[in-house]
């Protein structure tokens, strides 16, 4: 009988109520379990993914061969995914390169559907990678690229929360909370605009995230006539030297401080 | 006796009749001694009580038997009532959630039901690890052994494993690993700093290996005619010697996938018999296929290529 988590997590507040554990205890269903199997939490951290619902239904039967269909649903570094796909599972045969499955059955994905979190379904060279995945039905791919990206994609949010928390007078998100730029300027004579621009980039052949990170400068035409030394010009680069040798989050606390003092 | 499709309840019913069958012929517990087979007649010894014979020493044991299963019929049948088939029964989502816990005995049943039913969802989901390629159990306190899953063109392939010594330093203790991968500037590079980078870039490795002996795999069974005589490989398939037969030229052509994690050649060298102008033309479009396509689809390309210009 497949019950679902919220039904588990109902029971579980049922059952803690009396013994007075608290809310901040119980937590979610999902987390219970991880924190409870110490195999699973291990996978969850070595991998970078999180499973939080394996289900299979039998489609159909045959003499040598069972199709079914798998759904796997979870996250990865806070950006949810669905997997679904049709698997036909082979009985033990001659040939012992196929992996085996479980109860010694090996499996061919005959048609796979992904789905991602929707903060992040419309980026273009994502929609591309998922549309390959699907195509070439590379189950294994997508989930190592997509725990690459959605690591990527979950550290450039952190980083520019914890600047925009630290110095929320001058930063400002102007693509949002998940978007891919800061920007910084002088409250008073803001003269310039600085702009940290944080993107994740899929290439493909072979599929890889590579993030850029780039400090962009917006100035009005009256202060780069000023500008004789051609200091604007050249913050880009001296950002880029900067966090080779400091480090991106001090190199980000050095820029902000010296433009905005 | 082991429980047989149909669940607990019918393995209860045949345990039933099974122990009413013995019981109706050797004794119950108004007849310990049980009545004797029509026309038997019972012996006695010398003191006048009845003589043991055979018969009856296989109906003590018979009886032990019988007490044997009737106990354990009691303790399945005491599980069944509190296991989560029957704490939860027929009940559908909506009603669970709606249950409530009405006196103190029902806290333990719904406890153990819900505890096993969080088992099973966590085999469930570490099984899932598996189809996302890289899977791992604890051996012991200081022993996690790993397994990769391959994959190529929608099929799983064989899997690999290492076990990793969990001290104060990473080990690679055994693995199954291909010697051809380049385990030990893995293991310098990442194993001690970045586990999970080593796991996916081992995997990388190992994908990446299968992808190019499943590529010429197929181009050997596919274009027999355009390719003469025997390919040949390297061990990790990273380095391709063949001859593209044409009419009577023939093209012997050498593939090199750098890095291991090429799933394309990174350099195709093409040396021809003939130095005619259609064999020199030829040369940068053979190049250029097997640079940019699979090895399948580069070999489609050449041999529609060759066939209509030669």
């Amino acid at each position: 009988m497949a019950i679902s988590d919220m039904t588990l997590q109902h029971l579980d507040m049922e059952l803690c109520s009396e013994s007075g554990a608290g809310e901040s205890q119980r937590g979610s269903f999902s987390d219970q379990i991880y924190t409870v199997d110490p195999d699973l939490h291990m996978l969850s951290t070595l991998t970078g993914v999180t499973f939080q619902d394996h289900t299979t239904t039998v489609i159909r039967k045959e003499r040598d061969t069972t199709v079914v269909l798998k759904t796997l649903s979870g996250q990865s570094h806070s950006l949810s995914f669905h997997v679904q796909m049709e698997v036909e599972e082979l009985l033990e045969a001659s040939s012992p390169t196929l992996l085996k499955t479980e109860g010694g059955r090996r499996g061919t994905v005959n048609r796979l559907q992904v789905s991602v979190d929707k903060r992040v379904a419309m980026q273009t060279d994502l929609q591309a990678f998922i549309t390959w995945v699907e195509q070439e039905r590379a189950v294994l791919c997508f989930f190592r690229l997509f725990s690459e990206y959605s690591e990527w994609w979950s550290l450039r949010h952190k980083v520019f929360q914890h600047f925009k928390d630290q110095y929320s007078d001058v930063v400002r998100l102007s693509m949002g909370v998940y978007g891919e730029e800061l920007e910084f300027s002088q409250v008073q004579n803001p003269g310039a605009c600085f702009i940290i621009s944080w993107l994740v980039t899929l290439t493909s052949d072979p599929w890889k995230a590579i993030p850029n990170i780039t400090l962009k400068v917006k100035a009005k035409n009256q202060m780069r006539q000023l500008d004789e030394k051609g200091t604007l010009q050249t913050c880009g680069q001296v950002f880029h030297d900067m966090v080779k040798v400091l480090g991106l989050e001090q190199a980000i606390h050095a820029i902000i401080r010296t433009a905005t003092l | 006796m082991r429980p047989e499709k149909g669940g607990m309840l019918e393995f209860l019913q045949q345990l039933d009749a099974k122990a009413t069958k013995l019981t109706s012929y050797h004794g119950d517990d108004d007849n310990p001694q049980g009545h004797p087979k029509k026309g038997q007649v019972q012996k006695q010894n010398k003191e006048g009580q009845p003589e043991r014979t055979s018969d009856d020493d296989a109906t003590a044991e018979m009886e032990t038997l019988i007490q044997n299963l009737q106990e354990k019929k009691k303790q399945l049948k005491q599980k069944l009532h509190t296991g989560p088939k029957q704490v939860f029964g027929s009940l559908d989502n909506k009603k669970l959630r709606r249950f409530k816990v009405k006196t103190e005995a029902d806290r333990p049943c719904l406890r153990r039901a819900a505890d096993y039913i969080k088992q099973r969802k966590a085999e469930l989901l570490k099984e899932a690890y598996s189809f996302a390629g890289i899977s791992m159990t604890r051996e012991s306190e200081s022993c996690v052994s790993v397994t990769w899953g391959t994959f190529y063109s929608g099929q799983y392939r064989e899997s690999y494993q290492a076990q990793i010594q969990v001290s104060h330093k990473l080990k690679i203790r055994q693995h199954t690993l291909p010697t051809f991968l380049p385990l030990e500037e893995l293991i310098s590079a990442h194993l001690n700093s970045d586990l999970k980078r080593f796991l996916w870039a081992v995997g990388d490795h190992l994908n990446a290996f299968v992808s190019r002996r499943e590529q010429l795999a197929q181009a050997k069974t596919s274009y027999s005619d355009l390719l003469q005589g025997e390919v040949e490989a390297s061990a990790g398939c990273d380095v391709l010697k063949l001859t593209l037969r044409a009419e009577e030229h023939h093209y012997h052509t050498t593939l090199t996938y750098k890095d291991g994690l090429s799933t394309r050649p990174t350099t195709v060298e093409v040396e021809d018999d003939d130095q005619s102008t259609d064999v020199e033309e030829a040369t940068p479009r053979i190049q250029e296929a097997f640079l940019s396509k699979s090895l399948p689809d580069a070999l489609t390309d050449i041999a529609t290529y060759l066939n209509r210009s030669l």
